[in-house]
């Protein structure tokens, strides 16, 4: 049963070879007997997701069933849900139980869909190794002792883990990708905008995009058609046409050109990962792509742009958190200042107080032109780069990450490391462009993440090349051997 | 960590012959923020509306010091001329109507928050 995809699970369930309660008892059995070693998720509420399948399983019954109406789909602990607790990963909001459902959830429910649970995450996103979880770091399944990537890690491991067949993830710098290649798994970030952010916590509001996770190009875009669309409650998401993304997965890859940056094979790459992508880019070669060498000149300041920004609106948007209206409090406050001031200190973790303190430098008097509109204006350079990518070639390849997952503990004390993890995957989400990672080999027996980018709401594209590619490799249906044993 | 050599396939397509150009090329640039001091930080860390203990801002001070350094070499591009951009698909804010679309939760929201009494947020006293 946990071997199956998404798109066998809504078969079967389709023809009633096997019920919702089934399949939804069979994770929950798994999720208590091998997370211990995972800690990929933070929240499961059984007796809820079995209600959520047993009304499913009368839907089907009735002939009534919706897109994915019995699929049990794990969430990041970013979404909120209604009468669920949403951390965030945080100690700030460990006590938080949202009055609402985010968009992406509302939808998902709206589907049919069975929540499974929330996954761990990076405290408030920010982080790419899922170690500054205030719930202790989840680990990845293809080896325990590595980190599975961050932020969207708890999401990732729980799908490599078969402890849910696809979960949501959110990325504002690499979150679903580098996760994803880590754990051998397939995520797409889309394009800005086209997935509602309402209900998802909000670290930088205009990087911040929710996607799916899932071991296929065709289950991702199961769910993206769940997930993309208008939403009038985000006056950011777009009025762009939706597809049905499935409808075009198994296109002709002839006379289609890929786009190689330079930049992103150069000094940095690892030597053994470099060779997994060049044989991934030779398979698509093989299907009828066309290689294209192309430039991205100003990738060197990516992360420079990208540490700005990202800790400016941080700033802005986790000045929320004032211990007045929902979540932590300190105890016993002297006087309102003492309140606001230690419940920050005592809520927020390392990362994300260095996050703020940066954010609120960067836009202070006398320093927001030299930093925040400097960085405004560089991202325009950085955006360019790829619209002038994109005149010559209909999509861009490249590494997801310099290197195949670290060890748990070898970055976290040393943050401008960790920030170089991102190099490859931070200039899509200040372009705003959509990015996937697809599996694409193993140095090691370590996963490694083909990535590809694509023009402005062309997921529909992405989601093609990355299944056509599936269909001639094995790598995605790979498991780590940690899922042995467990219930079946 | 080896590093990638491009070979066979790859050094036909010449990506290793790849160097930026000159104005990428930061040697040294002009660290606006060469003598950050803890008193700075403090500054920050008051308008940020965060507590730091005594033992713990000098390490603080470093750290945000080093991320300071980092982007610092963003000074040395040429952005004259180039538009801001706030919004990757360059998009403005969308009006609405000015009419009431949602209920009134105040119970609901009111619920989850640490104090309240009579339908407001409790804090401590502001004004003696």
């Amino acid at each position: 049963m946990h071997t199956k995809s998404v798109a066998q699970l809504v078969k079967g369930l389709r023809k009633r070879q096997f019920s919702s309660v089934e399949v939804t008892r069979t994770y929950l059995d798994r999720i208590a007997a091998l997370d211990s070693q995972y800690n990929s998720f933070i929240t499961v509420d059984e007796a809820a997701a079995l209600a959520a399948a047993a009304t499913a399983d009368k839907r089907l019954a009735a002939g009534d069933g919706a897109a994915l109406t019995g699929i049990p789909i794990a969430h990041k602990d970013i979404f909120c849900t209604d009468g669920m607790r949403t951390s965030c990963g945080s100690r700030m909001l460990d006590n938080f139980v949202p009055p609402y459902d985010a968009t992406v959830i509302q939808r998902f429910r709206t589907a049919g869909a069975v929540l499974l649970g929330k996954t761990n995450m990076d405290e408030f996103a920010m982080g790419s190794s899922t170690e500054s979880s205030f719930y202790g770091p989840a680990r990845n399944p293809w080896n325990t002792e590595l980190v599975p990537g961050g932020s969207s890690g708890g999401s990732a491991a729980a799908v490599a883990g078969l402890l849910a067949p696809a979960a949501t993830g959110t990325d504002t710098g690499g979150s679903i990708r580098q996760p994803a290649a880590f754990c051998g798994i397939t995520g797409l970030k889309p394009t800005y905008g086209r997935v509602s952010r309402l209900g998802m916590v909000a670290f930088a509001s205009s990087l911040d995009q929710a996607g799916p996770m899932a071991h296929s190009a065709e289950d991702c875009a199961l769910l993206l058609n769940i997930m993309a669309g208008h939403d009038p409650l985000d006056s950011t998401s777009s009025t762009a046409a939706t597809t049905d993304y499935c409808a075009t997965l198994g296109d002709s890859l002839a006379g289609l050109r890929i786009g190689l940056p330079a930049e992103y094979f150069g000094e940095g790459l690892d030597a053994a990962t470099g060779e997994c992508i060049s044989f991934a880019l030779k398979e698509l070669e093989a299907l009828g792509a066309t290689l294209v060498e192309v430039t991205l000149p100003h990738s060197a300041l990516t992360i420079p742009t990208y540490y700005i920004i990202a800790p400016a609106e941080a700033s802005t948007n986790l000045s929320r958190f004032d211990g007045v209206r929902y979540g932590y409090r300190c105890e016993h406050p002297v006087d309102l200042h003492d309140l606001y001031t230690r419940t920050r200190q005592e809520g927020f973790g390392d990362e994300v107080k260095r996050r703020i303190l940066v954010g609120t430098y960067a836009l202070s008097a006398g320093y927001y032109d030299a930093y925040y509109k400097k960085a405004q204006q560089v991202r325009r350079l950085i955006k360019q780069d790829f619209m002038d990518c994109f005149e010559q070639v209909d999509i861009i390849a490249g590494p997801t990450t310099p290197g195949p997952a670290f060890a748990l503990g070898a970055k976290s004390n040393d943050p401008i490391a960790m920030y170089l993890e991102d190099v490859y995957t931070l200039a899509v989400n200040l372009a705003g462009l959509p990015g996937m990672s697809v599996p694409a080999g193993f140095v090691d027996n370590k996963p490694v993440g083909l990535q590809l980018i694509g023009r402005h709401f062309d997921e529909a594209r992405l989601l093609n090349v990355a299944h056509r590619f599936q269909q001639g490799t094995q790598w995605h249906l790979r498991t780590p051997d940690s899922v042995q044993g467990g219930p079946k | 960590m080896q590093l990638y050599q491009p070979q066979g396939f790859w050094a036909r397509r010449k990506c290793d012959k790849f160097t930026p150009p000159a104005a990428l090329r930061v040697a040294s640039c002009d660290f606006i923020t060469m003598a950050i001091k803890q008193d700075d930080i403090e500054k920050i860390a008051e308008l940020a509306r965060i507590r730091i203990a005594d033992e713990e801002i000098g390490q603080v001070t470093q750290r945000i010091t080093e991320i300071l350094h980092m982007v610092d070499r963003l000074q040395a591009v040429d952005t004259r001329n180039v538009e801001p951009m706030a919004n990757p698909l360059d998009a403005v804010q969308r009006l609405r109507p000015d009419v009431v679309t949602q209920g009134n939760r105040r119970d609901a929201f009111q619920a989850i928050a640490p104090a309240v009494e009579n339908g407001l947020y409790l804090v401590p006293r502001v004004i003696e």
